[in-house]
C-alpha cells in the first residue's frame, strides 16, 4: 500500500498522445514504458488512436515508433490513414516503420505458435531507429489463431514482458464485439496484465453513429473515467472533452451591437464582446433574421463573421435577408463573411463540432452565429447533442469569439422558452422571440430572458420585419394588457382619434363661446345705442317742453301785459294739464 | 544420414558465410533421378519449445518420407531478424515449402501430421 500511495504521488512518467481530449482525460497521455491496451467493438477507432499515437510521436515529440500490424496489411493502413493529412510517407522508415504481422488466411496452421522471432526482428529495428512507441494492432486476430486460452496468455505475456524490458510505450489494440469486453475471456486477463486500459465504443443511436472514450483503468495514476465522445475528423481523432477545467476565460467589457439599435438599448449597450447569445422561438419568430443582423454588424464594422447554418442553404437566407434590406452577399464577396450551410442528419453533432472547429481555426471569425444550434439534436441524442454544443460555446469562448446560436423550440413551450438543447443555462445572454397571438394575427414579441453582468429591459418589445429593415417597437400597453401589431395600432389610431375628437370639440366650444362673446357684444352696443337714442330723446323731449314753457311764459306776460292781471289763474290750470 | 548438427549449429561448420541458415542436404543417389526433389526452410526461433518440437516433428516426417530426395535450411529468426522479416514470417515456427509446385506455409509446431503431408503434398505422389 505504501508504494500505491508514493506512486500516486510521484506519479507514472507520461508520454503524450498528442490527441488533445485524451491527453486531458488520462491528465499527461499514456504510460511511458508500459502497456496500453486499447479494447474496442468494430470501427470505434483504434487503429486510428494507436497510429495518431505513433505519427504525433515522430512528428511532434521526436519518438521514432513501430506498427506491427496483425489485422491488416500495412499497405492498407497506410491508405486508409492518407485522409488525415499526417504525411505518412514522409515519416516512413526513418521515423515510422510499418511491420507487417498479418498472418494470410492461406497459412496453414499445425500446432502452436508463437511470437518470439518477430519480437526480436522488432526489437532490432527499434533499437536501429531508436523507436520508443510500439504498437501491435489487432492482437485479437493473433489470438484468434492461437485458438487456445493457454498459448493466448503466453504470448499476450511475451509481449507485455518484451515491451517492459525494452521500456518501449507499448500500444495493444483489440477488437471485441462487447460493449463491455471485461466480462469475457480471453480480455479479463489482459485488463489485470494492462497498466492503462481504454476502452472505445461505437454505437448507432437514431440511425447516427456515436463513438465514445473511455478509460477504465490507469495503473498509478488519477484519471476520468467517464466516458467521452470521440470523433474521427479531418485530422485523426478528436476526443471531446469540456474545455479546460477551469472556466478562464477572459472576459470583456466591450460590447458588439446586436444590429437591432433597440436591442442594444435594452441590453445597455449591445452584447458582450466574446459572450454567447442564446436566441430561442418558436419557428418563424425571426431568430434567423436576429443572427444575420448581428453577422450583418459585425461585418459592418469590420469584423469577421462565421455564419453556420444547419439545413438551411446560405443562398436562401441571403435572398431572405435582402427582403428586410440586409444585404449580406456583399460581406460574402468582401471576405468577412463566411457561411456555410450543412445539412444535420450527414454527421454525428459531435462531427459537425469537429467541423466547426476546423472552420473556426482556418477563417478565425470574431463573431460566429450557429443557425439553429438546436438542429444538433436531430443528429442522434439529445445528450449529445446538448454536449457538442457546450463545448462549441467553450471553444468560441475559449478564442474571445462573440457567438450567437438560435435554438428552436417548439411553439406550444414558447412561453417557457425552453429550450430542448440545454444551452440556455451556459449562455451568457438570452433571448426569447415568442409569437403573440391577439385580435386574429400573430406578433413577435421579444424579451431578454436573462443577460449576465448587464443591465437589461425587462420590457417586451414588437419586432417588426419589413422592407426597411428590422426594429422593435414599443408595446402599447393598456390597462395592463400589451397590445401587438393590428391591435397596437388601432389603439394607438384610437387614441389619436379621440384627442382629435377632443380637439376639435375644444376648438368648437370655443369659437361657440367667441360668438356669443360677440353677441352680447352685439347686444351692448345696441342698448348702448338704444340708451343714446334715449337721452337724446329726452333732451329733445326736455328742450321742447322748456321752449314751451318760455314761449308759453311770454304769451301769458304779453296777455297779462295786455289784460293787465289776472293771469296766475291761467297759468295754474296750464301746468297742471302739463 | 544425421540431422544430429542442424539441431546443435556451430557457426563455422554451417551455413556459407554470413548466410543465414543451416543447410542440409539428403542426397540419395538411387533417387536423384526418378523422385521429385523438395525444397523446405524452417523458421525457428532459438530453442523456444514450439521451436524444438517443430524441427523434431519436421525431421521425422523427412526421414520417414522424404528420405534422400530433400533439401532443408533452418533459419533462426533470433539471430537473424531482418532476413526472416523479409521473408514475410510472422510467427515461429513457420514451415516453407519452397519446392515443388507453389510455396505453402504451415506455422505450428507441425504435430498435426496428416495436415502437415497434405500441405507438402507428400502422399499424392506416394
Amino acid at each position: 500500500m505504501p508504494e500505491d500511495i508514493k506512486e500516486h504521488r510521484v506519479g507514472p512518467s507520461k508520454v503524450p498522445t498528442g490527441i488533445d481530449g485524451f491527453d486531458r482525460i488520462s491528465k499527461g497521455g499514456l504510460p511511458a514504458g508500459r502497456t496500453t491496451l486499447v479494447v474496442g467493438t468494430p470501427g470505434s477507432g483504434k487503429t486510428v488512436f494507436a497510429l495518431q499515437t505513433l505519427v504525433n510521436g515522430a512528428r511532434v515529440y521526436g519518438e521514432p515508433a513501430i506498427f506491427v500490424a496483425f489485422e491488416e496489411s500495412s499497405r492498407e493502413i497506410v491508405a486508409n490513414a492518407a485522409a488525415f493529412g499526417w504525411d505518412i510517407p514522409r515519416l516512413e522508415s526513418s521515423r515510422l516503420f510499418f511491420l507487417d504481422a498479418y498472418l494470410s488466411p492461406q497459412i496453414l496452421q499445425s500446432g502452436t505458435f508463437d511470437l518470439a522471432g518477430i519480437l526480436a526482428a522488432t526489437e532490432e529495428r527499434a533499437r536501429e531507429m531508436g523507436a520508443r512507441r510500439i504498437v501491435f494492432d489487432g492482437i485479437d486476430m493473433l489470438l484468434t489463431m492461437l485458438d487456445d486460452p493457454v498459448a493466448e496468455r503466453r504470448e499476450i505475456y511475451r509481449i507485455h514482458e518484451w515491451l517492459s524490458r525494452n521500456q518501449y510505450v507499448g500500444i495493444l489494440t483489440a477488437k471485441s464485439t462487447f460493449e463491455d469486453p471485461f466480462s469475457t475471456t480471453p480480455w479479463e486477463f489482459m485488463q489485470f496484465m494492462a497498466d492503462c486500459v481504454v476502452v472505445l465504443h461505437h454505437r448507432v443511436v437514431d440511425r447516427v453513429a456515436l463513438r465514445g472514450a473511455r478509460i477504465v483503468k490507469y495503473r498509478g495514476s488519477s484519471f476520468s473515467g467517464n466516458e467521452f465522445p470521440l470523433v474521427i475528423g479531418s485530422e485523426g481523432i478528436e476526443i471531446a472533452t469540456f474545455g479546460p477545467d477551469e472556466l478562464s476565460f477572459a472576459v470583456s467589457d466591450e460590447r458588439v451591437p446586436s444590429g437591432l439599435p433597440r436591442l442594444d438599448e435594452m441590453l445597455g449597450g449591445g452584447y458582450f464582446a466574446g459572450s454567447s447569445v442564446l436566441v430561442t422561438g418558436a419557428p418563424g419568430t425571426a431568430k434567423t433574421t436576429l443572427g444575420c443582423l448581428f453577422a450583418h454588424a459585425a461585418c459592418a464594422r469590420g469584423g469577421k463573421a462565421l455564419h453556420v447554418s444547419l439545413d438551411e442553404p446560405a443562398d436562401q437566407i441571403v435572398r431572405n435577408m435582402r427582403s428586410i434590406g440586409v444585404d449580406l452577399g456583399d460581406h460574402v464577396r468582401a471576405g468577412v463573411l463566411k457561411m456555410y450551410s450543412v445539412r444535420t442528419e450527414t454527421r454525428s453533432a459531435e462531427e459537425h463540432l469537429v467541423l466547426l472547429d476546423g472552420l473556426i481555426r482556418d477563417f478565425q471569425p470574431g463573431s460566429l452565429v450557429v443557425d439553429p444550434i438546436s438542429a444538433l439534436g436531430k443528429s442522434g441524442g439529445q445528450l449529445v447533442a446538448g454536449d457538442a454544443a457546450i463545448r462549441l460555446l467553450d471553444i468560441a469562448r475559449a478564442r474571445g469569439i462573440t457567438v450567437l446560436c438560435t435554438s428552436l423550440v417548439p411553439a406550444r413551450g414558447a412561453e417557457e422558452g425552453a429550450t430542448d438543447i440545454e444551452v440556455s443555462t451556459i449562455a451568457d445572454t438570452w433571448i426569447h422571440v415568442a409569437y403573440v397571438l391577439q385580435g386574429g394575427e400573430r406578433n413577435r414579441a421579444l424579451s431578454v430572458v436573462k443577460s449576465r453582468g448587464m443591465a437589461h429591459s425587462n420590457q417586451v418589445r414588437e419586432l417588426v420585419l419589413s422592407s426597411h429593415g428590422a426594429t422593435l417597437t414599443d408595446v402599447y400597453v393598456e390597462g395592463g394588457d400589451v397590445l401587438m401589431g393590428t391591435a397596437r395600432f388601432v389603439k394607438e389610431m384610437e387614441a389619436l382619434s379621440e384627442e382629435q375628437h377632443v380637439h376639435r370639440a375644444a376648438n368648437a366650444r370655443r369659437l361657440e363661446l367667441e360668438r356669443q362673446r360677440e353677441e352680447v357684444r352685439a347686444r351692448l352696443h345696441e342698448l348702448e345705442r338704444q340708451m343714446l337714442a334715449h337721452d337724446s330723446e329726452l333732451r329733445r323731449l326736455m328742450e321742447d317742453q322748456e321752449q314751451r314753457r318760455t314761449r308759453r311764459d311770454a304769451n301769458r306776460d304779453e296777455i297779462r301785459r295786455l289784460r293787465g292781471g289776472g293771469a296766475r289763474d291761467i297759468r295754474g290750470v296750464e301746468t297742471s294739464g302739463a | 544420414v544425421t540431422f544430429a548438427a542442424w539441431k546443435r549449429p556451430e557457426p563455422e561448420s554451417a551455413a556459407p558465410r554470413g548466410g543465414p541458415h543451416l543447410r542440409a542436404e539428403s542426397s540419395s543417389s538411387k533417387a536423384a533421378g526418378d523422385a521429385v526433389r523438395y525444397h523446405l526452410r524452417l523458421y525457428i526461433a532459438g530453442k523456444l519449445p514450439n521451436s524444438v518440437q517443430a524441427l523434431d516433428n519436421l525431421l521425422d516426417i523427412c526421414r520417414t518420407y522424404l528420405a534422400g530426395r530433400h533439401t532443408l535450411e533452418v533459419v533462426d529468426y533470433l539471430e537473424h531478424p531482418r532476413q526472416a522479416l523479409e521473408d514475410g514470417i510472422v510467427a515461429t515456427p513457420t514451415l516453407l515449402k519452397i519446392a515443388p509446385g507453389a510455396a505453402c506455409m504451415v506455422v505450428g509446431t507441425l504435430s498435426d501430421r496428416p495436415m502437415v503431408l497434405r500441405a507438402l503434398g507428400i502422399g499424392d505422389d506416394r
